[in-house]
């Protein structure tokens, strides 16, 4: 249910936000993506409960939804500037539009500001989400991998609400 | 007549984005003050006239809620119009904010460049008004 409603709000936003468009499920991602290829940022959260997402994306298509958020073309020297903020942006709306669904809209979030990390730390966090409370969610989205990850910290029965 | 405008996000491409929004809506502007957080935004409140702002809620360092209550405590910067920009999902924030007195407007991120568009034109449109008769 929680890898359903991330993977909902997640391919609501990459479509709304970066006009691109999720082809399906791509239960590889994490083996395709890789330190070389793949753009990661991650951010914390607190509130009723308390956790962290991640998002990783292949560089090409990071570029291409900066160039999108902006409204420029691909070879716009802006989308290449800005497609690990592009990262970190698309992940902070998917969080933000993302907990309400979980927790209803009464509770207040603190949503923490993203920041890059490597590949490498993003599947650490994949690791510990097998182990607790998450979801991992790998999409194919214009032919490139997407990889977002949601691990609720706390017993606050947070995985109770979906 | 034109409009001086800032934008406090921690993000460059949100910056950007409202930034190219703005222009490509053909909203007079003058100067554009960016701003990373809501500290670094009352610094340029204090060196530059600003007809709107716009501002993001989650920030590192200053937030949005303690930017504009501090921004209400300032007579000569009280009643500069904001728009809140932000993915902020609880309504019981969202009400909160909107009734502050300067806040015109609250839009929700992922946003429509037409939404943004609309919400300016509203808030300016007092400030027009008040040019108008002087």
């Amino acid at each position: 249910m929680l890898d359903e409603k991330l993977r909902q709000v997640a391919q609501r936003i990459l479509e709304d936000a970066a006009f691109v468009f999720v082809d399906g499920g791509a239960e590889d991602a994490i083996e395709l993506l890789n330190g070389e290829n793949a753009l990661s940022a991650t951010l914390e959260f607190d509130g009723e409960f308390s956790g962290s997402m991640s998002m990783s994306a292949s560089y090409s298509l990071a570029k291409t939804m900066a160039a999108n958020l902006l409204g420029a073309d691909d070879l716009d020297p802006e989308a290449e500037s800005k497609k690990t903020d592009a990262i970190g942006e698309l992940l902070n709306m998917v969080c933000g539009n993302l907990l309400p669904e979980i927790a209803g809209t009464s509770p207040e979030f603190k949503i923490g500001a993203p920041r890059a990390v490597s590949f490498d730390e993003t599947k650490r966090q994949s690791a510990d989400i097998a182990r607790s409370n998450g979801s991992l969610v790998a999409m194919s989205v214009e032919g490139c991998e997407v990889v977002m990850s949601l691990l609720i910290n706390d017993e606050s029965g947070a995985g109770e609400r979906v | 007549m034109s409009f001086n405008i800032m934008i406090v996000d921690d993000s460059t491409i949100i910056r950007t984005m409202i930034k190219r929004t703005i222009t490509l809506a053909g909203i007079p502007t003058g100067i554009i003050v960016e701003a990373q957080n809501g500290a670094e935004a009352l610094v340029s409140l204090g060196e530059n006239w600003i007809d709107l702002i716009f501002t993001d809620i989650n920030m590192p360092v200053m937030d949005g809620v303690e930017m504009l209550e501090r921004i209400s405590r300032e007579e000569r910067i009280s009643d500069t119009p904001v728009i809140v920009v932000s993915t902020e999902g609880s309504e019981t924030k969202i009400d909160r904010l909107t009734r502050m007195d300067n806040v015109k407007a609250f839009i929700r991120k992922p946003f429509a460049p037409e939404n943004l568009r609309d919400a300016v034109e509203a808030a300016l449109s007092e400030r027009i008004q008040e040019a108008a008769n002087a």
